[in-house]
């Protein structure tokens, strides 16, 4: 007949074994097995962030800890993947934690790069809209937002207006402003894309950015120039030329100047405007 | 020298029956005062009274015509509390060393009698011993110290022989006698008759807060074959009053 | 008139010193409060749990070190505080250690701020503790900025010392439970301030008045709260420093005030 505290010592470790083995079982199928309530995502998974309003008021004055608590658990919840791959909260914990640390500036890049590839391109755009009112000298969240539009929007005016702003920024990289007036040309507001690659042409600290922008501003100089042409031709014809090489034909041009950008131009047929040759 | 004049305390917020009622004493100096009462009588309350532990309801007490819950009146009081407490993680040095620095005295002399005093009550070999090992006795012992430390005119004892030993016993009524004959006033409360006879020079009977007899221990004691049963007397005509 | 002044000096001097024994003796015994190496346990553990924070927080590790670090020293200090503070009282009642005291030519007043004093050195003890540790954390980063983190450190001891006499106030007159619960409250809603006046912002007239009187009558703790600048490398202003050191006198000099009415009129 084993002691007592030799029985003592085996109920313990029977106990322990079987708190153990219980936690092994119920975790594996916590993590690992389809939704048995039925839900499309494993919600035992996700994050259930507060609204932004309740975390505040919860705080207690720990808003910066709290935000960097989320950012902690935001950042092992986009890199533990989830079962369907996709991430439900990802928006609603960027701005819960943006929300607690408005200044807290990594967010806003990290989520202006994160967020658009899991189909949240509009929250990333919101984000960086209240990261540009929250960190007004900061040129990352126009940026980056500026990037948004481009890739995931294709609104390049918005895009141009974004990397405007970014440019006004001190410490604002020196391709802000061009990328300002490249999106500004792709948007077709040429007047404005025109001063910007003069302003850069002539002030740029990067030569090879001088460069380009001289080039850019030759081509926007060229279409202004093949425009004048089509009006005298207009005036002439009462149309529009069938293209470019009609000017020469008709002798307005003596040749099609070349395009310092190297891009070929033609005539949009609608408005008569002078426009890269789309791919 | 302490003058208890009027005195009246009620708990409770004067809902309760009085736990002082009207009492009034006046002590001589040198003078050894015995407060004698069953359990209950209030000893402990007039005693708490006497040391601005409670206030009065009513009444007044002065030590040396000032009141004696004032800073000043303390100066000249030591008092010893019903089973005395001290704080466990000091030792008998350190505690009679701050009880000294609590009297305004330097830190030498304060040392100085602390050593002197710990040898008077017996406690020389447990000068640097935690109070957190005393027994009962020690405890009593050491409270006695404390009480002496600045060396007060008048003492305030509250059963000072209580948890003593025969000889803890004898050698605490030995020093009672000894601070007599150095002039002290002593104003101690028991329910231990033989003692209070023993060095008493006189004797109050208090039954429910209320003075029932005041006098020395032969004159309670009147025609009663023993103080003992004097007092039994007086409490239970009281208690049937 | 000299005489008068001496005599005024010499009062004031011995005041102190029984302020002070008083004040050491409850430092020795609050230190050996067994919490209080919990406490400093838990803050190495703290310590290594940032650091692992701060290793998966994408490079924003130095971030996470100055806010949990922070934080958690805030935390824990506030825990000594009302768990050591609320029983101040209480355990000398209890112990019946406090006939020692009160019978001894010791007024209230000043055995009150001997008990303060007692617990704001206990405090500042494990408060220099914890801070060094967050210290050398950070100069092994390469981030220290002594000056802004010591200030940080000294204003967190600051709301230590306001809450110490806060749990003081409510246990002069409450069980030690009680005490401490009402004092977390009173911390909680202290913490709140900001959330309060904004809300208050924006409410109907008669709520609005309601919850200005609220936030000028608790603590306004938040003001002790120069952990944002730290994190975010802002500057403070000295008007505003020298304005949070006048409302930490003001309103601990109303509590103590109070703590001792109440001390004044206890029975033991």
């Amino acid at each position: 007949m084993p002691t007592l505290k030799k029985l003592t010592i085996i109920w313990v470790l029977a106990a322990l074994g079987l708190s153990f083995a219980s936690q092994v079982s119920y975790d594996s199928w916590r993590r690992y097995s389809p939704g048995k309530i039925g839900v499309d995502y494993n919600v035992y998974i996700e994050p259930q962030p507060p609204s932004p309003a309740i975390a505040r008021g919860l705080s207690f004055g720990a808003n910066e800890a709290l935000a960097d608590w989320y950012w902690l658990t935001l950042i092992q919840y986009y890199g533990g993947g989830t079962p369907n791959g996709k991430y439900r909260k990802l928006a609603e914990m960027f701005d819960l934690v943006t929300e607690l640390a408005p200044k807290f500036a990594s967010v806003y890049e990290t989520g202006l790069v994160i967020l658009p590839g899991e189909g949240f391109a509009d929250e990333a755009i919101a984000l960086g809209a209240k990261g540009e009112r929250n960190l007004p000298n900061s040129w990352q969240p126009p940026y980056y937002t500026g990037l948004v539009h481009h890739i995931y929007k294709k609104d390049y005016l918005a895009a141009a207006q974004a990397f405007d702003r970014a440019a006004r920024s001190p410490d604002a990289p020196a391709n802000a402003k061009y990328f300002a007036g490249i999106y500004y040309a792709e948007a077709n507001s040429r007047q404005t894309a025109y001063l910007i690659f003069k302003n850069i042409s002539e002030s740029s600290d990067s030569e090879l950015v001088r460069e380009r922008a001289t080039k850019y501003l030759g081509q926007l100089e060229l279409m202004f120039f093949l425009e004048e042409v089509i009006d005298r031709f207009q005036a002439r014809y009462n149309r529009l030329p069938t293209d470019l090489s009609e000017l020469v034909r008709v002798d307005l041009l003596k040749s099609i100047p070349t395009n310092p950008l190297g891009r070929v131009l033609e005539i949009n047929p609608q408005s008569g405007e002078v426009q890269e040759q789309k791919k | 020298m302490l003058n208890i004049s009027r005195l009246n305390k009620t708990f409770s917020r004067g809902l309760g029956s009085p736990a002082v009622a009207d009492l009034s004493i006046t002590l001589s100096q040198g003078e050894v005062f015995a407060l004698l009462g069953p359990n209950g009588a209030g000893k402990t309350t007039i005693i708490k009274l006497i040391t601005g532990l409670i206030r009065p309801t009513s009444g007044q007490i002065t030590i040396n015509n000032l009141p004696s819950s004032s800073t000043a009146a303390k100066q000249i009081t030591g008092y010893l509390p019903e089973q005395p407490q001290f704080y466990r993680y000091l030792n008998t040095k350190e505690l009679l060393e701050l009880a000294g620095g609590l009297f305004g005295l330097d830190r030498q002399t304060a040392s100085r009698r602390s050593i002197e005093l710990a040898k008077r009550v017996g406690l020389a070999a447990d000068l640097k011993r935690s109070i957190g090992q005393f027994s009962k006795g020690m405890h009593q012992r050491l409270g006695l110290a404390v009480a002496l430390i600045n060396d007060p005119p008048l003492l305030i004892l509250d059963e000072p022989l209580d948890g003593l030993d025969p000889i803890g016993r004898a050698d605490f009524k030995k020093l009672i006698l000894e601070l007599k004959g150095r002039g002290k006033t002593i104003f101690f409360s028991s329910h231990i008759l033989a003692d209070v006879a023993e060095i008493g020079d006189r004797v109050a009977i208090i039954n429910r807060g209320r003075l029932l007899k005041i006098g020395s221990p032969a004159a309670i004691t009147g025609g009663q074959k023993s103080l003992e049963l004097a007092f039994v007397g007086e409490i239970n005509n009281d208690n049937h009053a | 008139m000299t005489t008068t002044l001496k005599a005024l000096g010499g009062r004031l001097r011995g005041q102190i010193r029984l302020i002070w024994l008083i004040g050491l003796n409850t430092f020795k015994e609050t230190i050996r409060d067994r919490i209080l190496y919990l406490i400093v346990v838990f803050s190495i553990i703290v310590i290594a749990a940032t650091l692992l924070a701060a290793s998966v927080s994408l490079g924003q590790d130095v971030r996470v070190i100055k806010s949990f670090g922070l934080q958690a020293m805030l935390f824990l200090l506030l825990v000594i505080t009302v768990f050591s503070g609320t029983q101040l009282i209480w355990r000398e009642i209890e112990r019946q250690t406090i006939y020692f005291i009160l019978t001894k030519p010791v007024s209230r007043e000043i055995w009150l701020l001997g008990k303060y004093l007692g617990l704001a050195l206990t405090v500042t003890l494990v408060g220099l503790i914890m801070g060094t540790e967050f210290l050398i954390l950070l100069k092994v980063k390469g981030v220290l900025e002594l000056i802004p983190t010591i200030a940080t450190i000294c204003f967190i001891l600051l709301e230590s010392y306001l809450v110490i006499a806060i749990s003081l106030f409510f246990s002069s007159f409450a069980a030690p439970l009680s005490s401490a619960i009402y004092t977390f409250l009173v911390v909680l809603v202290g913490h709140s301030s900001s959330t309060l006046w904004l809300i208050s912002q924006k409410a109907s007239p008669a709520i609005k008045y309601l919850l200005e009187t609220i936030y000028y009558l608790f603590p306004n703790l938040e003001k002790f709260n120069l952990r944002n600048e730290l994190i975010y490398g802002l500057t403070v202003d000295r008007a505003q420093l020298l304005a949070v050191l006048g409302y930490f006198v003001g309103y601990s000099l109303v509590l103590l005030l109070l703590a001792l009415a109440a001390a004044r009129r206890g029975e033991y």
